[in-house]
């Protein structure tokens, strides 16, 4: 799919530009900043695919906090992966430090 | 900052602190080719607050082993005479840079955790990469911020301007510093480097630690450091003096030729050795 309009941060930083073919770490990089609509060329408008399923969720405040902190980082696929990987860790964290779970 | 500031600030750090005189025994000893577990042993028990802490920490996650360890010789024996060396000088650095003010305190206590993240963080990628000086790359990591504890201490106005900076234009705290002093920490921490005659790596790699690529022969180490240093505020262990995540240096990500999908596992270990190894070093 070709995206028909720019997609841009809540800090109007762009993302991706239009014209751009959208692939799986786009859409990745999209979610990762709260996106949930985009529009492409030559279909109608689509929903940003949900969470993938069994995957613990970050709470919403630590989720915020940390994409705010990369927020410098634009689209480069590095800094993406090291925030989705930071992501899914403070999230099984989270999840582990849970009442019930047992850790120290 | 001026030159005649700068000059004063550098003049200032002939005030910095020196390591403690045991820490300095042990590294005379440590480069002595004849000297024995026990004579390290003998300096070590001299001082019984760092015979408690080097114990403490040989029974932390840091090494694992299966038993517990319970005399200082059997400490050395286990893990090597460099390694001690480099335990010692992790113990000790706490104590240096005390803050008088409840406020500067919790921030020096924040960026000690950042340092300490960092640290963990460092010896994490070296063990993915199989780096043979793990202790080293994590005394690195500890001691990589050490220009922001030099500015904090020693410069309290300047470095409150600098965090004012930075939450008022939202920048990364070397630019603040490079506007309000005129230099950044990472040259302020080669200065207590050389001052503390630490060996010539870790000094390139405190110096380079934002730009790796340019630590020459140890570019390598300076790569883990900086790496560690962006996971280590991407997992918010600590507060590096901003809140941001800087951007990784693509060469030497490219030096270190690891996989995105290493980065889950270290981060992972690095959240879980953070609470346990903090603990036995305060």
């Amino acid at each position: 799919m070709i995206l028909a309009e720019a997609v841009r941060n809540h800090q109007d930083q762009l993302l991706l530009e239009a014209g751009r073919r959208i692939t799986e770490k786009s859409i990745r990089i999209f979610k990762s900043w709260g996106i949930r609509r985009l529009t492409v060329k030559y279909g109608p408008e689509i929903d940003a695919p949900g969470e993938e399923a069994g995957l613990p969720r970050l709470p919403a405040d630590i989720d915020v906090g940390l994409k705010e902190r990369f927020s410098d980082a634009g689209a480069d696929p590095l800094m993406d992966a090291i925030l989705q990987a930071a992501s899914r860790q403070l999230a099984a964290r989270r999840a582990k430090q849970k009442p019930g779970y047992g850790r120290r | 900052m001026a030159a005649a500031d700068l000059k004063r600030l550098i003049a200032r750090v002939e005030d910095l602190p020196t390591l403690p005189r045991t820490v300095l025994r042990i590294t005379e000893r440590v480069n002595d080719p004849r000297a024995s577990a026990r004579d390290l042993s003998r300096i070590i028990t001299d001082d019984q607050v760092l015979t408690a802490r080097l114990l403490k920490l040989v029974n932390s996650s840091f090494y694992g082993f299966p038993q517990r360890v319970s005399t200082v010789t059997g400490a050395i024996v286990l893990v090597g005479f460099d390694a001690i060396r480099n335990l010692l000088l992790t113990t000790s650095v706490f104590d240096l840079f005390p803050s008088r003010r409840p406020k500067g305190r919790r921030h020096l206590e924040s960026l000690w955790d950042h340092s300490l993240g960092c640290a963990i963080g460092a010896k994490a990628i070296g063990g993915v990469l199989r780096h043979e000086k793990l202790e080293e790359l994590f005394v690195a990591g500890l001691l990589h911020d050490i220009g922001k504890i030099v500015e904090m201490t020693f410069l309290p106005d300047a470095f409150a301007s600098v965090l004012d900076r930075v939450a008022r234009h939202r920048v990364l705290i070397s630019a603040a510093e490079a506007e309000i002093l005129g230099c950044t920490h990472a040259e302020i921490g080669r200065l207590l480097a050389q001052r503390w005659n630490l060996p010539a790596k870790l000094i390139t790699i405190i110096e380079h630690h934002h730009a790796p690529a340019a630590a020459g022969a140890w570019a390598v180490e300076a790569s883990i450091v900086h790496l560690a240093d962006i996971l280590a505020r991407a997992l918010s262990l600590g507060y590096g003096g901003d809140d941001k995540v800087p951007t990784l240096d693509r060469s030497g990500w490219e030096l270190l030729k690891l996989k995105t999908s290493s980065l889950d596992a270290i981060m992972a270990t690095m959240l879980d050795e953070f609470d346990d190894i903090g603990s036995s070093l305060r």
